[in-house]
């Protein structure tokens, strides 16, 4: 079943179409890649199914159950969250003054029922809000193994332990589908090796459905069940990592200029 | 009534001057700057000593406008210049401090009686076509009008106007494109302070000088800023000449309690209805 | 905020209190309690400012619509001084919205420039009150009475301090709390805040009212604590005193709060005292500048060592 279908979306920037006629499907338990060169669009694509862009036209359906479906294009930024859709970003966006615990419990703030009369006299359901979220926090923390900075302000800790801590939280919102915007920025081999791993084990912790943008292809190949290529802002392909491989307008347009040495590539925008 | 709109648009253009200049640093910088009627009545203050010196008034008008370029530039080296990409409180706090200063400092060095400063233009009353307007409110009027002019042409045919336009839209691709963004932040605030020191020197002789005398138009100058649409220069202008005229009017004609809530009520409505005001274009943040 | 910040804030609280008996009558009394109102004016500010980092200039709205709803409600409608004072909080909160609901939404520049012109409109309808608050002349406030027994200006004192203890109370709920760390989640990243299901308009909301309460109340108090109140209490330098007091004092820190409130009463006494009375206002504006520049935690993290943030909330 598919859980999100992007519905002939198009998007334009004063004059300049970011995204053009795109269609694509996402299976429910998919850990589903979108890739394209630079420019091709898919952080576009990502921003109007998390409804910080409005796309001119189109539809994005999300039907994380059989009888649930809904058209995400009407809905505001922060009910996508609420809906069950949970994403990273590519320059990171935690709170950075703030503690990895602080920012993991933010996301558990849909799960707490107490409204501000309760919380402002402490009455007992905002009590017991606060004690079950916080041990909620503590437990995930250190099933991902961060437990150690849990205390620790964000800004003072390693990238890649930051970006360990966007994941968690993004976790901690239990979606049950994940955007993830270029995961492995800024990681060598053996980093994006563990970053495999590390989505892996997510999806199994979670029973998400990951839908990535990224440009290592090592990585891309290993973990993906499907993989969709954009290029110039429309829909190029879509198959297992086998096909698309395999395929010859991708391989022209997009990893053709990675294999071939002497081949001058474009500068994309 | 005919009067009463042309010394409401004479009015509402200084405003509109005064507006022109926060959208001016707001647009290239990202401030808010709340000392900017300060800095302009710092300047008409600055005229007064400079004509009470004994010079002739165009010696006067063209060092004010030297001044105001000056203190532009030293705002924008010593204070703002710190605070340009942080969060907009910091630098919104700096101008606000940066207000209660120059108050007191006016009051410092010219002390809290109300001075008089001579219009550049004759006082004597002009016929036309049988209603009498004072020479001031035309010139006023013209002066804004020329002044509009020359910035249109500055802005669309000069390669500093185009720089600084380029970097008022996007200060990435300006820098990326070797357009000197820092000496563009100093032009901007540089010439934004000359523009309100024409407007001091044009509202003086309507409102006398007092270190308060540009409390009232700052407000009135947000309004109009907001009514034209914040990242609009000929918006600020323009939307200075409404509330000129709409305030005017509803002195004369329902109360004069009411003549000074009124531009903040149209501001208002302009907020709920279209708060990209009357002339801006909507802007999409890039995520 | 953070929980040595709290022991110190409180320890200095109690001292205030406590040392009671010890203060002198008449002037020095009134300064500590306008100290303490200063407080609560400062914690509501602190609520929108500190934590959410949003510029608003309405200080001076909410305030003077605690001082004149009470003393109207006290003396032109009969009721009795503390319910008018929480109905005068609560009608400065309704104030607050109708602010608010229209420029939440946009970018933080036309929030300042709404308040600002609030703080206009509020001076200009006090002005033209009439019979109901004296127009330009200002009205007479009521005397601080408790369940109709009338209060000498010690007990109204603790009156004020036991209010304060309230709010602060409250306030550390709120703080501990998915509104809290929602305020802090604006400030950090709006984005992500959203991305996580955070309702940041509902919150910033929520941030206003709360902050429109706190010095409402807070100007409830000041009236018959001053006993006579005109149209200038909606003056934009009260607002600028309040966002001073927050800055000075230090965002997001109970302590700051009081360290505030202390520099923003004391500092113009000060000066009157050593003959510089007329540079009170770029007193303030100094302070906040080298504030900024120097000390951008405020003065209470003068008083913190590094390694205090642990467990936040």
């Amino acid at each position: 079943m598919s859980i999100l279908k992007i519905q002939n979306l198009s998007m334009s920037f004063g004059g300049i179409l970011a995204v053009d006629d795109v269609s694509f499907e996402v299976r429910q338990g998919d850990v589903h890649a979108l890739i394209g060169p630079n420019g091709a669009g898919k952080t576009t694509v990502l921003n109007c199914i998390s409804r910080f862009y409005t796309p001119q036209s189109g539809a994005v359906v999300f039907q994380p159950a059989r009888d649930a479906s809904t058209n995400l294009l009407p809905l505001k930024a922060h009910q996508i969250g609420q809906l069950g859709i949970a994403r990273t970003f590519q320059n990171l966006e935690l709170f950075a003054e703030l503690t990895v615990f602080d920012n993991v419990l933010m996301a558990r703030s849909q799960a707490m029922k107490s409204n501000l009369f309760e919380t402002l006299l402490s009455l007992p359901r905002y009590r017991r809000d606060e004690s079950e979220q916080k041990h909620y926090t503590e437990q995930l923390l250190e099933t991902l193994g961060l437990q150690t900075v849990a205390y620790s302000v964000v800004k003072d800790l390693p990238y890649g332990t930051q970006k360990m801590v966007e994941l968690a939280r993004a976790m901690a919102l239990e979606p049950k589908l994940i955007l993830l915007d270029e995961p492995a920025t800024g990681m060598n081999a053996k980093e994006i090796e563990g970053l495999g791993s590390q989505l892996k084990k997510l999806q199994s912790l979670t029973g998400a459905t990951l839908l990535l943008i990224e440009h290592s292809m090592p990585l891309v190949m290993r973990i993906s069940d499907q993989i969709t290529v954009m290029h110039n802002g429309r829909f190029l392909a879509q198959g297992t990592p086998a096909e698309i491989k395999k395929d010859s307008a991708v391989i022209e347009a997009y990893l053709g200029k990675n294999k071939n040495v002497t081949h001058t590539s474009a500068v994309n925008g | 009534m005919l009067q009463m709109i042309v010394s409401g648009i004479a009015l509402g253009a200084i405003y509109g001057l005064i507006a022109l200049g926060l959208v001016m640093v707001y647009k290239a910088t990202g401030i808010l700057n709340f000392a900017h009627g300060e800095s302009a009545m710092l300047c008409a203050f600055v005229a007064f000593s400079l004509h009470k010196f004994g010079i002739p008034m165009w010696g006067v008008v063209l060092l004010t406008l030297c001044f105001g370029a000056l203190l532009g530039l030293s705002i924008e080296r010593l204070v703002i210049r710190h605070f340009i990409g942080k969060p907009l409180l910091s630098s919104a706090i700096t101008t606000l401090g940066m207000y209660l200063i120059f108050g007191d400092l006016a009051i410092w060095i010219w002390g809290k009686d109300t001075q008089e400063l001579p219009s550049i233009f004759s006082s004597a009353p002009i016929n036309i076509g049988g209603v009498i307007v004072s020479a001031i409110d035309l010139g006023i009027v013209a002066t804004c009008a020329i002044l509009a002019a020359l910035l249109y042409l500055f802005f669309k045919f000069t390669r500093l106007g185009i720089a600084m336009q380029a970097t008022m839209e996007n200060p990435t691709a300006a820098r990326l494109m070797g357009i000197p963004i820092k000496k563009i932040y100093a032009m901007a605030w540089a010439l934004s302070h000359m523009i309100a020191a024409l407007a001091g020197l044009l509202i003086a002789p309507l409102t006398f000088l007092h270190f308060s005398m540009m409390q009232h138009a700052l407000h009135f100058a947000f309004a109009a800023a907001v009514l034209g649409g914040i990242g609009s220069m000929p918006g600020a202008l323009v939307g200075g000449v409404i509330i000129g005229v709409t305030s005017n009017l509803t002195g004369a004609y329902v109360s004069s309690q009411w003549k000074d809530i009124v531009p903040f009520i149209v501001m208002l409505c302009i907020l709920i209805w279209r708060p990209h005001g009357l002339f801006s274009v909507m802007q999409i943040k890039k995520v | 905020m953070n929980a040595q910040f709290s022991k110190t804030g409180l320890a200095l609280f109690i001292l205030l209190c406590v040392l009671l008996p010890l203060i002198p009558g008449g002037y020095i009394l009134y300064i500590f309690s306008l100290i303490l109102i200063y407080t609560l004016a400062s914690f509501g500010t602190n609520i929108l400012t500190g934590y959410t980092n949003l510029i608003s200039l309405a200080g001076a709205v909410f305030f003077g619509v605690g001082a004149y709803g009470t003393s109207i409600l006290t003396l032109k409608f009969g009721v009795s001084l503390v319910p008018a004072m929480f109905l005068a909080a609560g009608l400065a909160v309704l104030v607050g919205l109708v602010i608010a609901l229209p420029v939440l939404r946009l970018e933080e520049v036309f929030l300042a420039i709404a308040t600002l012109g609030f703080v206009m409109i509020f001076t200009e309808i006090a002005k033209s009150g009439g019979e109901l608050n004296g127009g330009e002349n200002g009205m007479g406030a009521p005397a601080p009475v408790l369940f109709g027994l009338a209060l000498t200006e010690r007990t109204f004192h603790l009156l004020i301090a036991a209010i304060l203890a309230f709010a602060f109370w409250v306030a550390k709920n709120l703080h501990s709390s998915r509104f809290g760390r929602g305020f802090l989640a604006i400030k950090g990243s709006d984005i992500a805040a959203r991305s996580l299901g955070l309702n940041t308009s509902s919150l910033k909301l929520t941030a206003f009212a709360v902050c429109a309460f706190y010095c409402g109340l807070s100007g409830a108090l000041y009236a018959p604590l001053v006993r006579f109140i005109d149209p200038s209490i909606f003056g934009i330098m009260v607002s600028i005193s309040f966002v001073s007091m927050v800055i000075i004092g230090g965002l997001g820190s109970i302590l700051g709060s009081v360290l505030g409130a202390i520099f923003v009463v004391g500092a113009p006494q000060f000066l009157t005292y050593i003959g510089f009375d007329q540079v009170q206002r770029s007193l303030y504006g100094l302070a906040m500048i080298l504030t900024l520049i120097f000390l951008p935690n405020g003065l209470a993290s003068l008083f913190s060592h590094p390694g205090d943030e642990r467990k936040s909330s």
